[in-house]
């Protein structure tokens, strides 16, 4: 089992348990049920995954880290009666914390940013998926949850709350079905309708008019309410030529007439009556209503496809409907890139950087050779490294080795 | 209510025997269960109870019954736990959830055409469904999401949390919908129960002697056509839409998810095809890799790598993974939760099946005698 352990792999071993040495036990919010907990490593250089591992104690778990200073370490986000059993009949499951993680890989368009921008990114989506969909939708509080920056490219959120660790996990998926959009069926919240109204001149009301949530009704009623409004602003903002394509893209031969009459639909939508209009049966809902042809296109054109994406939320969706899911220690290292598992308030999350704030090492000077070109940019040290020998701070020849692109001297 | 200012509504009572206010009153009563069987007065309460359970098992479910009296609200009552005592002698998992479904069915029309919306709500609570106060005045009631998750019925897209309106933790529910809601919670309830409830003494058998045999052969039947639906040859035209969709894809060299070949593999194994005879059936499509395959399908159906089966995913899991062609459902997909489901369900609406079936190829000499 045991592979030949390179220069750098002995280097951060030795960095990685020296920060353990100098900081508390990691992992303070799930003492409570600490012996509960199955734990999981991984080390620098190896390939093994030592895993079914219960510690008794914080203390075991604190030794542990520094004798051994993992890569990479990892405990059960569920509740074991036997934590070192190897099955999961033996182990005896009693609960997991509901998680949702967001990572830069489910964020699109992440791929093509620098690491940087892809952690501000990340943050956006994180922080949409813990206010509007766990808090204000779920209804958690934010005393049921714990946030953590990955260490890596990501997010998690922990909902601890009692009523939530006894979910299975076709439950746990219609909750993650929830925050995806997926099965949202849009017609039970969009409905073409007929009102007639008077009027005349500009005041002249088409018969047919789609009627949709209000911008304020709960849950997807009005994310779909923000969607239709998006896609309208963005068809309505594109130059004209541009626009004649689409229109015509979606109505195959559609004649110069009534293009010029959808145009003009476009034109006059009112903005304030797609948000919300009270109804004489005193409800509140949205009506878009101008123009017959605004009417047909709204047909064609605003399905699942086109809306969901405007609105879902982000979550790596195996994580949160596995109920035996190991994941990343808060406090702990991350190996690829040996920044920390940092836990935060709501309220720190908007101004955190993780590249200064989740930094686990100093200044000190190390001289390392690059081997691979590489851009570094951590705890305010920033430079293009060109193949050879370097001198960076303690923190930057962490990450470079992490990342593999370099080795000591 | 007709009753009103009683401390007990019997009559109440005897049309939601599952609620514990129910249980204190027979307790109460001073009914022994004893009694219940062997007394010449309980004669209509136990012949009560045979037709629930046997009822279960029929088309129309169990008969509903008015009780206009007292006299018949007790009989209705006391009826329910020595049905109870039947299914614990007979102690059989596909009647106990028979039996859970006939239940909870009746309370749905019970509970629906209840006149006081109060009753429903006080069913519903003790059924373990704890509305709550509406927040808006189009709704009946509020439930807490987990509770709704717990029992909604997974089968419905309308019932798809993604579609209720969802505020600080709480879906918004109509009437009709908590009364789905309590059925369900019921039915989960008695199926819980009923497999837990300890086997009765010689008393029960004695007091149905008649009786249990008839259930027993009853229930054997049912047995027999139900085990008839699966076997036999596979047929592909009562594959659900998923299963089409990715055979389809599979004969068109159409690059399948992973979880779409591992849920067809698993889908064909449980319709009883060995490794060997799911390599077969994908071996209809031209130029298909058998080696390539085997290891995979060898290892899912647990005849390689521990032995551990695999068992088909159900709708929701085929959803969150994108597997299920959601536009293709059709009616059938509606009212099952699981693909093997979908297809027992269509097999029974099949005509027989055809000589050659597809997973078996014509032999050579039929064809060349043809």
């Amino acid at each position: 089992m045991q592979d030949e352990l390179r220069p750098q792999d002995v280097w951060l071993s030795e960095r990685f348990a020296d920060y353990y040495r100098r900081n508390p036990t990691p992992m303070p919010a799930v003492v409570e049920r600490f012996r509960e907990r199955e734990f999981g490593f991984l080390f620098h250089g190896q390939k093994f995954f030592l895993r079914h591992v219960g510690m008794p104690t914080p203390r075991e778990l604190r030794q542990f880290m520094i004798q051994r200073a993992p890569a990479h370490a990892y405990y059960s986000t569920a509740f074991y009666q036997d934590p070192n059993a190897k099955t999961m009949v033996e182990k005896g499951w009693r609960g997991a914390e509901l998680i949702f993680d967001l990572d830069a890989d489910h964020v699109p368009g992440a791929e093509k940013l620098g690491y940087r921008a892809q952690l501000e990114k990340v943050k956006d989506h994180f922080l949409r998926l813990v206010e509007d969909f766990v808090m204000r939708d779920f209804g958690f509080a934010e005393k049921d949850l714990l946030l953590t920056f990955s260490g890596g490219r990501g997010y998690h959120c922990h909902v601890l709350h009692g009523r939530a660790l006894g979910l299975n996990s076709a439950e746990r998926r219609e909750i993650v079905d929830f925050v995806t959009g997926t099965g949202l069926q849009l017609n039970a919240f969009i409905r073409p309708m007929t009102l007639r109204t008077k009027g005349f001149g500009r005041f002249q009301k088409a018969d047919n008019t789609v009627v949709i949530p209000a911008d304020d009704e709960p849950g997807w009623g009005g994310r779909i309410n923000e969607a239709i409004r998006l896609h309208l602003a963005a068809l309505k903002a594109l130059p004209a030529e541009k626009k004649d394509d689409v229109l015509r893209m979606n109505f195959n031969g559609i004649t110069k007439a009534r293009l010029l009459t959808l145009q003009k639909d476009l034109d006059h939508l009112d903005e304030d009556r797609i948000r919300g209009v009270r109804f004489p049966d005193g409800t509140r809902r949205g009506i878009v209503d101008v123009g017959v042809e605004i009417y047909k296109y709204m047909e064609r054109t605003l399905t699942f496809d086109t809306l969901v994406p405007l609105a879902k939320g982000e979550t790596d969706e195996p994580v949160t409907s596995d109920v035996k899911r190991l994941i990343r220690l808060p406090g702990s290292l991350h190996g690829k890139s040996g920044l920390r598992v940092v836990t935060l308030d709501l309220d720190d999350i908007r101004g955190f950087d993780p590249l200064a704030d989740a930094v686990a090492f100093g200044t000190e000077p190390i001289r390392i050779r690059v081997e691979k070109p590489a851009n570094v940019d951590v705890a305010g040290f920033q430079a293009d490294l060109p193949v050879g020998e370097a001198t960076v701070p303690e923190a930057a020849a962490v990450m470079l080795m992490c990342r593999g692109a370099a080795v000591p001297i | 209510m007709a009753n009103a200012g009683r401390p007990v509504d019997v009559q109440l009572l005897a049309r939601y025997p599952y609620v514990p206010l129910a249980r204190e009153y027979v307790k109460a009563q001073g009914y022994q269960l004893g009694d219940l069987l062997v007394d010449a007065a309980f004669e209509r309460v136990r012949r009560r109870a045979v037709q629930r359970v046997k009822g279960s098992m029929e088309r129309d479910g169990i008969a509903d019954v008015a009780a206009a009296t007292e006299a018949e609200s007790e009989v209705e009552l006391l009826s329910y736990p020595v049905a109870r005592l039947l299914l614990a002698e007979l102690h059989d998992p596909y009647l106990t959830s028979r039996y859970a479904v006939a239940e909870s069915k009746l309370l749905n029309e019970r509970l629906s055409s209840e006149q006081d919306d109060r009753v429903v709500w006080t069913v519903a609570t003790a059924l373990g469904v704890p509305l709550e106060a509406a927040s808006d005045t189009e709704s009946f009631a509020r439930l807490h999401f987990l509770d709704f998750l717990r029992h909604a019925p997974g089968r419905d897209p309308s019932w798809k949390l993604v579609n209720q309106r969802l505020s600080a933790g709480f879906v918004s529910l109509d009437r009709a919908r908590v009364v789905r809601l309590t059925e369900q919670a019921l039915k989960d309830r008695l199926e819980d129960e009923v497999a837990e409830l300890e086997r009765p003494g010689r008393e029960v058998a004695k007091a149905f002697p008649k009786e249990l045999p008839e259930l027993t052969t009853i229930l054997a039947a049912h047995r027999a056509r139900f085990a008839q639906d699966t076997s036999g040859e596979v047929r592909i035209e009562a594959f659900p839409p998923c299963m089409k969709a990715i055979w389809g894809g599979i004969q068109a060299h159409v690059n399948i998810p992973h979880m779409g070949r591992f849920a067809i593999v698993t889908f064909l194994h449980k319709l009883g095809m060995d490794s060997e005879a799911v390599l077969k059936f994908f071996s209809q499509v031209p130029d298909f890799d058998v080696n390539k395959s085997r290891y995979q399908i060898e290892h899912i159906t647990g005849k390689i790598g521990g032995g551990t089966e695999y068992s088909t995913p159900g709708c929701s899991t085929m959803q969150t993974y994108g597997i299920c062609p959601l536009e293709q459902r059709d009616e059938v997909c509606f009212s099952i939760t699981h693909p093997l489901n979908y297809y027992r369900k269509r097999l029974r609406t099949l005509p027989p099946a055809k000589p050659s079936p597809p997973a078996t190829p014509p032999a050579q000499e039929a064809a060349n005698a043809g």
